[in-house]
């Protein structure tokens, strides 16, 4: 019984290593994608005036965290 | 000469700063990154995980020494994810490179988090890019394997071997939903010691009553000495089949 070099071929006779590289290329993307647009997000948060504002809001009852986020992301995307 | 031109010449000192500049994210690494990506994509990533003491470090030199006898060129990355005031990586390091050949057919780089907070399975698969496209033919990716980042990290390899101990018994049935997910190959090290059959037949059980993710492949069990050099042949595979198949694969 082999181990590594039996599973490297098998994975290779049966295409595995590309489904597998091919699925790696795809979460290496997205989490590229993530990065930048929590950065750019992030950055845009920390200069906007209304995230004090709704810590306030949230303080005093007026709404709470998951609500401020969900205004806070649609104000951002335009929605 | 610049170090990257160093870097394609194949200088180890070449690749050694090319690794700092990418697991440091210095400025200017992804656009060097995105131009190593074009050279890459050839290598053989072989994951090891287990838990702590599991004698990971042993076998992966024993599995970098066959492949080395194999004439294959090697890179390592071992991850460390324990207190940066332990030092331990870094005095693995030491130990590990005086035991390996500086020809520049095998190269070592460990690497912790050192308070860094998270990206390190974004990192250690950036450093195996960076060895692949230096021409390594295998990289072994080396890591404890006890979190959700240590899971991440060998999700990004082609194949995983988890390794465990007599002793592993519990860990086993604790662990045993992320293991039987990402293991594609099981190695029962000091398997010298008691309880090393128990765990083997306990494995064998849980993978006989498990729905397989990969029907063609039958999981193996493989019980090794590392220390001693014993069976990590077995573990490596059969020196006929990578004559008879692996060397004319141009992926690998």
């Amino acid at each position: 019984m082999g181990a590594v070099l039996d599973y490297a071929d098998h994975c290779q006779r049966t295409g595995l290593f590309e489904t597998r590289r091919q699925e790696r290329l795809k979460k290496k993307i997205l989490s590229i994608v993530r990065s930048s647009f929590q950065r750019e997000f992030m950055e845009h948060l920390e200069n906007w005036e209304e995230f004090d504002q709704f810590i306030e809001r949230i303080r005093t009852g007026e709404t709470n965290p998951f609500e401020a986020a969900d205004n806070l992301f649609a104000a951002y995307s335009g929605r | 000469m610049t170090v990257l031109e160093r870097f394609r010449r194949g200088e180890i000192r070449g690749l050694s700063r090319i690794v700092s500049f990418v697991e440091n994210r210095e400025a200017g690494f992804q656009e060097l990154l995105g131009h190593l990506y074009t050279k890459a994509g050839h290598s053989l990533r072989i994951g090891v995980t287990g838990p702590p003491g599991a004698g990971k470090s042993t076998l992966v030199d024993g599995l970098a020494a066959h492949f080395l006898k194999d004439g294959k060129r090697v890179g390592i990355v071992a991850v460390d994810p324990t207190s940066p005031f332990t030092g331990g990586a870094l005095l693995g390091d030491r130990v590990r490179m005086n035991q390996m050949p500086a020809d520049g057919s095998v190269y070592f780089r460990s690497m912790a988090t050192r308070g860094a907070t998270g990206g390190l399975a974004g990192a250690t698969d950036n450093v195996a890019v960076v060895y692949d496209a230096f021409g390594f033919e295998v990289t072994l990716i080396e890591t404890v394997g006890v979190g959700q980042v240590e899971l991440d990290i060998v999700d990004s390899c082609d194949s995983v071997v988890v390794v465990l101990v007599p002793e592993s018994g519990d860990a086993v049935q604790t662990m045993k939903a992320g293991l039987m997910e990402i293991a594609d190959i099981f190695c029962i090290n000091k398997s010298d010691r008691p309880g090393a059959e128990r765990i083997a037949a306990d494995l064998k059980q849980m993978l006989d009553t498990r729905k397989a993710k990969d029907d063609d492949w039958r999981i193996p069990i493989v019980s090794t000495e590392a220390i001693t050099s014993k069976n990590v042949d077995r573990l490596y595979g059969r020196r006929a089949r990578l004559c008879g198949s692996l060397s004319t694969n141009r992926t690998f």
